[in-house]
């Protein structure tokens, strides 16, 4: 739960359509920042968007968290916020279970390997419909994770060059001990 | 007022306006045109560095040992961001505590953080006031550090060995006499035995 | 969408992004990545109907330098003097902003003392990046004197910090729980006279651009940021505050000892290039105020806690922390694991946010427009990148 925050209008529109729930495991805003912190199904987060829109609350961030190694899925992150007193909302978006990535040789790993996991890439829904903020972020996501948005009108790379082959922020790209086994350098 | 005779008015104090604005502007020129200059004639003079100038980091000379206190615990290359930091360090003979024997920076990469400065246990890091450092390769900005210190080194080594065996003797010579206090009577009475016989 | 033919260029049409009406023959035209007005290294695709612009496609990325990726390789403390190098303009903001967040995350308590020296410095910080967007900004749309003046008094906002950070740009001057050094007499003094000297200089800067015509002529009504794309786009800064909606981050989520200072928010109504400049100046002199009284409250006292943590592994978790930079909010977004190296370390930087939403700001306007928008706005390359 998120402690002891008042629960706002647009929480209580987006508890009562189901769109959202409460995150179990949050600490609350003075340990992580965040006023609520919620999970949210992909297929539901246009529609929490479009909430949060009506609400007049700005997109603040969108990110992506890598967590293959531990939990064998990648994990988009955003948070809205208001343009006056703060109160941010930070929502969990999971995608679906992926493989984990090879570990490193040099690194114990206690993952195993899924029975039967798709591939990368992972797919979300776009929010730029509702928030044109939400396109450069999700370009950058695009570019620095591979997760493909559904409905983005221009999912090209942001920050890589047009022709990189890669995702930089992929966990295991450009591993130090990969580098260091490899042609030298350290690979950062 | 008819729509021509507003327009001719609005540009008559447009112009107008440009006119007092431009007028404004020359004002602030001639008033700075009387002030004395700000701009610094570098090369011909020299601003003075400032107290705490971050530059490349260099060892401390210390005023007892006239040497650096470098004993290559390598923090400072295990914290360095930029990985510009690498020490060699060795035990000299007959002495028990390590020092440098290589201690290379590499400018180039270097971020001047400071954070080699807060964890050096000695205090032997401080900040270098070099400022105009320029080359043709990148190889020229690895430094030695310890090229100015070769010959103190000696000294201070020599001195200090001289020291440790001054110490070693001196706790041989108290074992000694703690070994000669505690075996003196069984002693004395061998030296009875043999004058018996 | 335009009504005159062209001749020669009804051949081939074009269907903009814009409309489905055809459109006479348009032209590309590349403006950067190295252009005199571009700031850094931004390159803008603009799609032309002559002089008027039709889309513009924003293209970036020239100045990344993998400062999230870097973040993954090194822990908490090696990522200090990264933090600077985001937004070289107002480093000594995203430096202390960055240790603040590590502070909350470890729950440091950080000296009295360091507290106001850090806001004395950010606020110096903002005035010096605020200063460098005046001269650069006045430069961009022709006018070269005020960038003389602008950078006489920036140099003496350089100097006071370089006195006490050793650094002139890229401070590291923050350390987890407090500062690397701490400030004299002297310091107090030179910031004192400094906030005299430019209070002074304010009015001849107002008299010498505010009251220009040929300034006013290319700012009044240029590219107009409204509440509606500045919602949308999640503008933040004075670019948001020119649209009438007063958001700071020092009043909406006060941090460090922000609420104990009296200050405005300058805000504007019109959301154009003039409102822009208008707020930015204001923000200097509000910036000043918040100056004077922390350095008549500064008390005496440590500027390190007893014991600062050496090598730390903060608990699993998340944090968000935001600051108000020179620019707007920038947001650092810290994930642990546990471990002595951050999981992941997500920067949301303000001018990443009020870029993006160029396109919907630039169409229909002209080129000459678009420097002084661009301009207007205020965008530090390398923190977009980062």
């Amino acid at each position: 739960m998120s402690g002891d925050a008042k629960i706002s209008a647009v929480l209580e529109t987006l508890l009562a359509a189901k769109l959202v729930q409460q995150d179990e495991q949050g600490v609350g805003y003075a340990k992580s920042g965040m006023h609520h912190e919620l999970l949210c199904p992909a297929e539901a987060i246009r529609a929490a968007a479009t909430v949060y829109r009506e609400a007049g609350f700005f997109l603040e961030m969108v990110t992506c968290l890598d967590l293959r190694e531990t939990a064998r899925r990648m994990r988009l992150v955003y948070t809205f916020n208001r343009l006056g007193p703060a109160e941010r909302h930070r929502l969990f978006v999971d995608l679906a279970e992926v493989k984990p990535f090879e570990p490193s040789p040099n690194v114990k790993s206690n993952a195993t390997p899924a029975t039967d996991p798709p591939a990368l890439p992972q797919c979300a829904p776009s929010i730029s419909s509702v928030y044109p903020a939400a396109d450069w972020f999700e370009r950058e996501i695009f570019d620095m994770f591979g997760v493909q948005f559904s409905e983005h009108p221009n999912l090209k790379r942001l920050l890589l060059p047009e022709d990189a082959d890669f995702h930089a922020l992929l966990r295991d790209f450009g591993r130090v001990e990969d580098a260091d086994q490899g042609e030298g350098g350290r690979g950062v | 007022m008819t729509a021509t005779t507003r327009a001719k008015t609005n540009y008559l104090v447009t112009v107008l306006g440009g006119l007092f604005s431009l007028l404004a502007g020359m004002l602030i020129t001639l008033r700075n045109l009387f002030r004395r200059p700000v701009t610094e004639q570098y090369p011909k003079s020299k601003p003075a560095l400032s107290k705490n100038f971050r530059s490349a980091i260099a060892l401390v000379r210390f005023e007892e040992t006239q040497t650096h206190d470098c004993v290559a615990c390598m923090q400072c290359v295990q914290i360095c961001p930029s990985f510009c930091i690498a020490i060699e360090g060795d035990k000299p003979e007959g002495l028990k505590r390590k020092r440098a024997t290589e201690f290379h920076v590499d400018y180039a990469l270097c971020s001047v953080c400071g954070l080699c400065i807060d964890v050096c246990p000695t205090n032997t890091l401080k900040y270098s006031r070099v400022y105009d450092q320029v080359a043709y390769r990148r190889d020229a900005f690895v430094y030695d550090l310890l090229t100015e210190f070769r010959d103190a080194e000696v000294a201070y080594l020599e001195k200090a060995r001289q020291e440790a065996a001054a110490k070693e003797a001196a706790k041989q010579a108290a074992a000694a006499a703690r070994a000669n206090k505690d075996t003196a009577p069984a002693a004395a009475n061998a030296s009875k035995e043999l004058e018996n016989d | 969408m335009p009504t005159r033919a062209k001749a020669g260029a009804v051949s081939e049409r074009q269907h903009s992004k814009l409309g489905d009406a055809p459109l006479p023959e348009t032209y590309h035209l590349n403006m950067g990545p190295q252009h005199p007005s571009m700031h850094g290294v931004l390159r803008l695709v603009l799609h032309l109907d002559g002089e008027r612009i039709l889309d513009v496609d924003p293209v970036i990325g020239y100045a990344h330098r993998a400062h999230e990726k870097m973040a993954e390789h090194r822990n908490y403390l090696m990522f200090l003097p990264n933090t600077s190098r985001v937004d070289y303009l107002s480093g000594m903001i995203y430096n202390l902003a960055y240790c603040q967040a590590v502070e909350k995350m470890l729950e440091i308590e950080v000296p009295e003392r360091a507290e106001y020296i850090r806001v004395i410095c950010s606020e110096l910080n903002r005035i010096s990046s605020h200063l460098l967007w005046f001269g650069t900004f006045l430069l961009d749309i022709g006018g070269i004197t005020p960038f003389l003046y602008a950078f006489d008094d920036r140099e003496q906002i350089l100097e006071i910090l370089d006195r006490v950070t050793g650094s002139r740009l890229t401070y590291c001057y923050g350390r987890f729980g407090g500062l690397t050094e701490d400030v004299d007499t002297t310091f107090l003094d030179q910031t004192r006279a400094f906030v005299k000297r430019l209070r002074e200089r304010l009015p001849e800067y107002h008299a010498l651009v505010t009251g220009n015509v040929i300034f006013r002529g290319r700012c009044e009504g240029v590219g107009v940021i409204d509440q509606h794309v500045a919602l949308a786009y999640g503008v933040t800064g004075p670019c948001l505050r020119a649209a009438g909606i007063a958001f700071d981050v020092r009043r909406a989520e006060p941090y460090g000892i922000y609420d104990r200072f009296e200050f405005d928010i300058p805000t504007e109504q019109s959301g154009d290039a003039l409102a822009r400049y208008k707020v930015r100046v204001a923000e200097i002199e509000q910036s000043l105020r918040i100056i004077e009284q922390a350095v008549a409250q500064i008390p005496d006292g440590p500027i390190m806690p007893d014991k600062p943590k050496k090598r730390f592994k903060p608990a699993a978790g998340e944090l968000y922390f935001a600051v108000e930079s020179a620019r707007g909010q920038f947001g650092i977004y810290i994930v642990s694991d546990g471990s002595e190296i951050p999981f992941r370390i997500k920067l949301r930087t303000p001018s990443f946010s009020n870029l993006a939403a160029m396109p919907a700001v630039l169409p229909q306007t002209t080129i000459a427009d678009t420097i002084a928008i661009v301009g207007s706005i205020d965008v530090v390359i390398p923190e977009i990148d980062r």
